[in-house]
């Protein structure tokens, strides 16, 4: 499956390697910023990805020097708030699904601003160039950063850092990443971020996809849980075997952290 | 202080030290793995430290270079389902016991696997000596590593390390670990460890009771309870005072945080 098949546009890019999708954002010329054409294209996209029985995780990365810098702002009137409140569901969704869904490899290959953020926040394993750097510019316009950003951020990096880039807009270097846990791996070059990534990937696609993702949903949901109800969604995990379809058990997992 | 008239078997040894229960997993020459017996047995040392009202903590440490490599897969037949529920139930029934009762210490003397690692982030103060690693190793085999392991590990270490342990199964040296919040102290001579831990529990063992359960409690639980239930939590802990029976009230306070 490519681009072509898919029917995206040219601003995103999609292959399959090592059982992965790789999407890839590709609108260089804008920094990556995200249009709605693009955030709906990214939306079908890593839906294809979370119902293809083929593929059995997802590679988020960008072509160019921008990973990406959030919404193109020029493309959207923020007084029209039916469009607003359109681009945020979408947005949303896509935060969602990769919160929720197949394990996701995000190769962060330069500047990352609002939702560049929130991809590193909702993915299972980040690799960033060291030239990359991080922001949430949003309270400099006014507007509240939405779509699961606040929700993912707090849980990931903590109050005290969710604070200073979202109250602050602090821009945060890869290294100051790696120490607050946004990203997981720093590397020198393009090169090794794509290497670093597949490596990864090679890693998750021959283990048991039901223990994985079912360790994926206990990872990222039980931290509001009080333990005896985490423990009993733990059980659920453990008894993984005890279902035939393990589709539909990993689909019953997840609608138990909706 | 031997107990000589308690039996833990031969694989658990068991003393009591400045009013703390030291338990040592003694098999060293499969390092310190866990077969179901030596687990049955943990866990009536870990109910006997929890019942008997001169104790006041658990030291949990073993002999050799191991603290413990997890199970002893060995001696598990793993397509026996009702022997591996049974397994991970006794392992459960441990962690709650070290999570939820008295003051436990972790004084970690070498390799630290699996359920090790488990009963590692249940305990209060964890120390380890400098060679010691840890590891998750259950997706190499498609196992999911239940028993409260995600619940502690999530709370304990956040999210991102959480999925990089259990995911990906990366090895986390002593460094990391006091970085992450895994361990608290690392010590360079294998001889002050139990010194170190006798240290700590020197430190503990004089304190008002009531009121050190209550912080272990409060401190434990309150991450995942909205801000006014958790106060409502608090106060009851405040208010200790007021309890003319201790053993009740932090029965009710254990029963108030789920």
């Amino acid at each position: 499956m490519s681009s072509s098949e898919l029917n995206l546009g040219e601003n995103i890019k999609f292959s399959t390697k090592r059982r992965f999708g790789v999407i890839t954002l590709n609108r260089t010329e804008r920094g990556n910023a995200l249009t709605i054409d693009m955030l709906k294209d990214i939306k079908a996209v890593v839906e294809y990805c979370q119902n293809n029985e083929k593929v059995r995780g997802i590679i988020l990365t960008g072509n160019g020097k921008a990973f990406t810098t959030g919404l193109d702002m020029s493309s959207v009137d923020p007084g029209d708030h039916d469009t607003v409140k359109k681009i945020e569901a979408i947005a949303g969704k896509i935060t969602k699904l990769l919160f929720y869904g197949k394990p996701v490899i995000t190769a962060i290959n330069g500047y990352a601003l609002g939702d560049g953020v929130i991809y590193s926040l909702a993915s299972d394993y980040r690799i960033a160039v060291k030239n990359a750097y991080f922001q949430m510019p949003e309270i400099n316009y006014g507007i509240f950063p939405g779509t699961g950003a606040l929700v993912l951020a707090s849980r990931v990096i903590g109050i005290p850092w969710t604070r200073r880039i979202f109250m602050f807009a602090e821009k945060i270097s890869s290294e100051k990443a790696l120490e607050i846990n946004l990203v997981d791996q720093i590397v020198d070059t393009h090169e090794d971020l794509m290497k670093a990534a597949m490596d990864k990937a090679k890693f998750l696609f021959p283990k048991n996809q039901t223990v994985l993702n079912a360790i994926k949903l206990c990872s990222n949901h039980l931290m509001d849980k009080s333990y005896k109800d985490a423990y009993e969604l733990e059980k659920m995990g453990s008894a993984w075997y005890e279902y035939e379809d393990k589709d539909k058990y990993i689909q019953e997992f997840r609608q138990k952290f909706e | 202080m031997v107990i000589s008239n308690l039996n833990f078997g031969e694989c658990i040894n068991f003393s009591i030290c400045k009013r703390f229960g030291i338990i040592t997993l003694n098999r060293t020459h499969r390092s310190n793995s866990f077969t179901i017996e030596q687990l049955n047995f943990l866990k009536k040392a870990v109910e006997y430290c929890q019942h008997t009202e001169k104790i006041r903590g658990v030291i949990l440490t073993a002999n050799g270079n191991s603290f413990s490599t997890g199970m002893d897969l060995d001696f598990i037949d793993g397509s026996d389902h009702d022997a591996v529920k049974k397994l991970e139930e006794t392992a459960a029934a441990i962690c709650q016991l070290l999570f939820y009762g008295k003051p436990s210490i972790a004084a970690i003397n070498g390799r630290c696997w699996g359920e090790g690692v488990v009963f590692t982030l249940c305990c209060d103060y964890r120390i380890a000596v400098r060679d010691s690693f840890f590891l998750m190793p259950e997706i190499l085999s498609g196992i999911f590593p239940g028993t409260g392991c995600v619940i502690l590990m999530v709370k304990q270490i956040g999210i991102s390390w959480t999925k990089k342990m259990l995911m990906f199964a990366e090895r986390v040296d002593t460094n990391t670990a006091l970085k992450i919040g895994l361990i608290d102290e690392i010590i360079e001579n294998k001889e002050d460890l139990l010194k170190n831990s006798l240290e700590k529990a020197k430190f503990l063992f004089p304190k008002n009771q009531s009121f050190l359960n209550a912080i272990k409690i409060c401190s434990n639980h309150l991450l995942d309870k909205s801000y006014a239930n958790a106060y409502d939590i608090e106060k009851i802990g405040s208010a200790w005072y007021s309890y003319e029976d201790k053993e009740l009230f932090l029965k009710l306070l254990r029963e108030k945080v789920g």
